[in-house]
């Protein structure tokens, strides 16, 4: 018992190590985690290391070129436009984690309900969230906002739920393939109950390809951010975010164009991040995992 | 339709005779036209549903603040927004069909002419944007799989990966600072000429082309290590023959149905790229009706840009039925 108990440690370790180390040897995993660390730490400490104030208006430094009083130069109400960066990752990150959260957590509620009760239940849910499916990209959120209204709060709901079929699909595939397996049969002839079931074998044999599905989509979440406040129908200003900030400097693009430009080298290096991210972890917990 | 039922009528798809090959796709044709009808009504009725749990009361909403109760309540009757749901949602079904989509609220004109007005630019942008991702996407898909390993093959892989991270609405900005700003190439926005085209079918295309690309290149190489490319190769055929005449055509259903995938991608990207270029289309009257909240505006742009996304997917699967045979038999 005890020897069985140590190899299966022992194997899941070197799995483990295994995977850690296909991840440390990838240089595009390192980047990506490296842009990850950066932006998050950027957002968290958002207030300890931007320079000057994001709301702060320098009347007299307006539009100020980069690279001269301040390292990224001054928006078109001389707002210092690293601060409002650093400040932008702070909400493009919250959006989009929340976000994320939602659609995760919707995901799995749903997925695990329609895959274990099936049937009715299964058939109407399923048909219900390939219709959510079946509206061309940002629609379906546009619609949710023209409903809900503007700003941060509905901006996450509006991805969150955009995002959810999706998330429910992947999961329900993932539990009707675990449902299969014998340790399943074994526990239901033991006489456990459903939610046990659920929890302690179901749930934890899709931790990996969720994660990985998650961070992916984080990019994702952050693109549609970017989008939906690009056009107006996202986070409002004043609150700084990538896309807002592309938006509004888009009236300056011949006299300043660094002012619209800047935003978008941050959505991109963020997008980029979290898909390197997202590809690294799939090669390095399962190789084979088949993206849906 | 169903005289033959069961596994019986035919045991092998490819050996049944062409006249029943020919009632199997009309009957998967008819399937798939009803389910597109199916989901062109539920969406409709999704969006009433959704735009019905708006917080507050959208008539007052609707005509702002100094509009008196009396105003309030003729709009409300105009728009039939005091029956309810369902009877309101058979009726704007039934208006639909004899091409009615109701007045626009704030520019007291009829939702289809403005539709009407918009939808063709919105077809030309996409359009040219489809046709950009084919000629450009394939090509450098195939090139980058063909010749994997190659300087050709890392330059194109870097530039698609690039290219899914940046967001269209950006490179809309870039391409039009660099060559309507300061190369005074093409014009800054609007329609009209075939050079006002250019920039906006680009920015809207460079997220499908890369996409595209790598699709095409991971679905070349797959096919690449099979036994049958192996055997052309090996009878003496030219590599390049056996890459477009043997892979390619094997690799094209994952590709296809990732250009339908891509429309949809399209369509949301021409919201923006609209914006980007002021480009008259129904993307800018979607975002004009939501600020204005023109409700009946806005259900009628998403009603014929959901409706289309859907038709272009009916499309791409009736094409199946002629890339692969098999498809219509399933």
């Amino acid at each position: 018992m005890t020897k069985t108990q140590t190899s299966a440690k022992r194997g899941k370790a070197l799995t483990r190590r295994r995977a850690l180390r296909r991840f440390i040897r990838n240089p595009l995993s390192v980047t990506g985690l490296v842009i990850a660390i950066i932006l998050t730490t950027a957002a968290i400490l958002a207030p300890a290391i931007a320079p000057q104030d994001p709301a702060t208006q320098h009347l007299s430094d307006k539009r100020s070129k980069p690279f001269g009083k301040y390292i990224l130069g001054a928006d078109q109400f001389g707002r210092d436009i690293l601060s409002r960066l650093i400040y932008g990752a702070r909400v493009s990150l919250c959006v989009a984690v929340a976000s994320v959260l939602i659609a995760l957590t919707g995901g799995i509620v749903v997925g695990t309900l329609c895959a274990y009760i099936g049937g009715l239940v299964d058939a109407i849910l399923m048909r219900f969230m390939d219709l959510l499916l079946s509206f061309p990209y940002l629609l379906l959120a546009i619609v949710m906002v023209a409903a809900l209204g503007t700003g941060t709060m509905n901006t996450i709901l509006a991805i969150g739920i955009w995002a959810l079929p999706t998330f429910a699909r992947m999961v329900r595939a993932a539990v009707l393939t675990i449902m299969k397996k014998e340790y399943i049969a074994a526990s239901k002839a033991i006489g456990s109950p459903a939610p046990r079931i659920i929890l302690s074998h179901i749930i934890p044999n899709f931790v990996s390809p969720l994660v990985v599905y998650a961070t992916l989509f984080m990019a994702n979440a952050i693109m549609m951010e970017a989008a939906l406040s690009f056009l107006g129908l996202g986070v409002q200003p004043p609150t700084p975010s990538w896309g807002e900030m592309i938006s509004s400097g888009r009236n300056y693009l011949m006299v300043a164009p660094h002012v619209a430009t800047i935003p978008g080298l941050a959505i991109m290096l963020a997008v980029l991040g979290f898909n390197l991210l997202g590809d690294a972890l799939r090669d390095a917990l399962d190789p084979k995992m088949k993206m849906p | 339709m169903g005289a033959r039922p069961g596994p019986q009528s035919y045991p092998l798809p490819g050996v049944s005779s062409p006249l029943d090959q020919a009632r199997v796709m009309i009957v998967y044709l008819i399937k798939r036209v009803l389910a597109s009808i199916g989901v062109i009504l539920a969406m409709a009725f999704l969006v009433m549903l959704i735009l019905d749990i708006v917080p507050g009361d959208p008539v007052a909403l609707m005509l702002g603040e100094s509009a008196t109760e009396d105003m309030v309540q003729e709009l409300r009757q105009q728009l039939g927004l005091d029956k309810p749901l369902l009877i309101r949602y058979a009726d704007y079904i039934w208006k639909v069909l004899h091409g009615n989509l109701g007045r626009s609220v704030r520019e007291m004109a009829q939702v289809s002419h403005l539709i009407g007005d918009a939808f063709p630019n919105t077809l030309k942008l996409t359009a040219s944007g489809m046709f950009l991702t084919l000629i450009i996407g394939v090509p450098l898909g195939l090139i980058s799989g063909a010749k994997s390993g190659s300087w050709l093959d890392h330059s194109s892989r870097i530039m698609s990966l690039v290219g899914l991270c940046m967001p269209v609405f950006w490179i809309g900005l870039v391409l039009m600072f660099i060559f309507s700003l300061k190369l005074g190439w093409f014009p800054v926005g609007g329609t009209g000429s075939l050079l006002h085209l250019v920039l906006p079918a680009v920015t809207l295309a460079s997220y499908s082309v890369a996409s595209l690309a790598r699709m095409t290149r991971s679905s070349l190489l797959e096919v690449m290590g099979e036994d049958y490319v192996r055997t052309a190769r090996a009878k003496g055929l030219a590599y390049w023959v056996v890459v477009v005449r043997h892979a390619f055509g094997n690799a094209l259903i994952p590709i296809v149905t990732l250009f339908g995938m891509q429309v949809g991608h399209l369509m949301g990207g021409a919201i923006l790229t609209e914006t980007v270029f002021a480009w008259p289309g129904l993307g800018r009257l979607m975002v004009g009706a939501i600020m204005d909240r023109d409700y009946p505006l806005l259900q009628g742009t998403i009603l014929v840009f959901a409706g289309s996304y859907i038709f272009i997917n009916l499309l791409v699967d009736l094409s199946y039925g002629l890339i692969d045979p098999q498809v219509s038999g399933k």
